[in-house]
């Protein structure tokens, strides 16, 4: 096939978006309040204000944003949340990483955080699961639960004021991620949801929706020959690729929206190396400009 | 960094054809390419293949020609790495990776041993014999790696070299007969003739099956890759491998006429938007 050659500007996928939202009429869910570097913020000045992250008070008294963003104020607290920036990690939160590499008794895990988060090794389930003392053997043996490069995905157990994370796995749910494929989004697209884990069973995939923007796509099950398993590897490619179409939009990924634009190419017979073009995209916007309408209507 | 389980996952899919974003084992990314991108450069591009994102500035100096070959011009090259991009571009690191990859570039796309072969005509570059030429500054910049760089950075030179163009020189006798002094003319430049540099398509193989622009995951993967320069005729100019494991050569074989296959088809749909954007 030759190559498709295409200017960098082609690429609007934001306008692209915006612009379908806004012919639709669909309104932005809430219509929250953006602010860009350096606009001035209203107070209160009966009220008083409490200066939170992303916003300064300039030589005049006035408070600014200091990032692009959302504001968010809770009572007397004005916080500017930025639209894209890394992972702020939050405690309860369902992650994916990788481990990088292995110091003391603990596991360090990139997360595309600021900095490298951590897994004790108390904070594992070991084999035989049962809570006991951690010995020097199983420090020894650390490299027979997680390696140097594996993915694992894990819970925020804490976050510690000089901003370094602690992760736990003691659960079922999660630990070592096996075949499939891991990608990156923008973690402030992934709505924090009561479930991040998801088995999609008549696709045959399991999807984890790491809050710190890295997504997990698998194909599960298996034994019922190769023709089977091929077609879970095409169903997790097809939604790999429609996480991808909502990030590439800066649409929310959550287990909705993602179904949904599986739904879209699958009935639109749309092939999975498709989904990436505009024609596709369109059909996305199109798609999601009708669910918020129909939320509207609601 | 890959695990066990990713490589299976990868390995598995491209058996049976199909890579993690849908593409078949011959497709490329679409290609995102600017031309002139920098605006103190003599030609310049930026090349976005997928997730790799790729700088190219070309700059012509007026230097002195090698003391073997005083009759022929110059090409450098130099290839950085942005910190910014990755933390494995840092320091040390990135210099190691980024004299690798112009390494891979001279030896494979533009100079042989004679100093012809290879896409330009070094010939045409020299003023005078033995004490001038004009020297070509080939700069890279890898702004972000998700595989493929090489293949990326020959896509950005092309479109830089396609903006080249050499001013005329006026050689006059100065004041004393020993030091001639040049009269540069802007005016009169004539184009870069770069139609012949070839790109560089890098093939690897994962299983039983040969892939072309591979991403970051899928280069972890292959235990080796071939970076195979070809020209729009589909001569192979050069071939740097990549990756310790030895490779047999029938596989050597097929790899190199795979790239034969795509390189000018490759070549073909660049050289069509570089003339369509500079408008020649």
């Amino acid at each position: 096939m030759a190559l498709l050659v295409e200017s960098t500007e082609t690429a609007d996928w934001l306008s692209l978006c915006h612009a379908g939202l806004s012919a639709a009429g669909a309104s932005h869910l809430g219509a929250p309040t953006f602010v860009c570097v350096g606009d001035a913020i209203e107070i209160d000045p009966a009220q008083g204000f409490l200066r939170g992250h992303g916003t300064h008070v300039d030589p005049n008294g006035a408070l600014r944003a200091s990032v692009c963003g959302v504001l968010q104020r809770i009572n007397k607290l004005v916080v500017v949340r930025p639209l894209k920036s890394r992972y702020i990690a939050e405690t309860g939160d369902v992650v994916v990483g990788r481990v990088t590499s292995i110091a003391g008794r603990r596991w360090k895990v990139d997360l595309h955080t600021r900095q490298r988060a951590e897994l004790s090794l108390a904070a594992v389930i070991l084999p035989g699961g049962i809570q006991r003392r951690r010995t020097a053997e199983d420090e020894l043996n650390m490299r027979g639960v997680f390696k140097e490069g594996d993915l694992i995905s894990a819970e925020v157990q804490a976050v510690r004021g000089d901003g370094s994370v602690n992760l736990h796995t003691r659960s079922a749910r999660y630990g070592l991620l096996g075949e499939g494929q891991a990608l990156r989004v923008v973690p402030n697209l992934i709505r924090r949801q009561r479930a991040h884990s998801h088995e999609l069973g008549e696709l045959g995939v399991s999807l984890i929706l790491g809050c710190n923007g890295m997504v997990w796509v698998a194909p599960v099950g298996g034994g019922e020959g190769e023709d089977e398993a091929a077609r879970r590897r095409g169903n997790a490619c097809r939604v790999a690729n429609a996480v991808r179409a909502l990030g590439r939009l800066c649409l929310p990924i959550f287990l909705g929206t993602v179904m949904g634009v599986v739904g879209i190419s699958v009935e639109g017979g749309v092939a999975v190396r498709e989904m990436g073009g505009q024609a596709f995209l369109e059909r996305v916007v199109e798609w999601e400009a009708g669910r918020r309408k129909e939320m509207d209507v609601d | 960094m890959i695990s066990a389980g990713e490589r299976a996952y990868i390995t598995q899919c491209v058996e049976g054809g199909l890579r993690g974003d849908g593409r078949g084992c011959l497709d490329h990314r679409v290609t995102r390419l600017d031309v002139g991108t920098i605006p103190q450069a003599n030609g310049s591009a930026r090349v976005q293949l997928g997730g790799t994102d790729v700088m190219v500035g070309v700059k012509v100096e007026i230097g002195a020609p090698l003391a073997f070959r005083p009759d022929s011009g110059r090409v450098e090259f130099n290839v950085d790495f942005s910190p910014c991009g990755s933390p494995d571009f840092e320091g040390k690191e990135g210099e190691v990776l980024g004299a690798d990859l112009a390494n891979a570039l001279a030896r494979s796309v533009v100079v042989g041993p004679d100093g012809k072969a290879g896409g330009l005509d070094l010939a045409t570059l020299s003023i005078l014999p033995g004490n001038s030429c004009w020297v070509i500054f080939v700069d890279a910049l890898i702004l972000n790696n998700d595989g493929s760089l090489l293949d990326a950075v020959t896509m950005a030179m092309r479109g830089a070299l396609a903006e080249i163009r050499i001013p005329h020189v006026e050689i006059t006798k100065g004041d004393s007969a020993e030091v001639p002094e040049f009269e540069i003319d802007n005016e009169k430049s004539s184009k870069l003739d770069a139609g012949a540099v070839p790109i560089i398509v890098t093939v690897a193989k994962i299983g039983r099956r040969y892939l072309v622009d591979l991403t970051s995951e899928e280069e972890l993967c292959s235990d080796f890759s071939l970076h195979i320069a070809v020209n729009a005729e589909g001569r192979v100019c050069g071939v740097t491998k990549k990756g310790s494991t030895p490779v047999h050569a029938s596989v050597m074989q097929e790899m190199l006429e795979l790239a034969q296959r795509i390189g000018p088809k490759v070549i073909e749909s660049l050289d069509a938007y570089i003339v369509d954007v500079l408008g020649e």
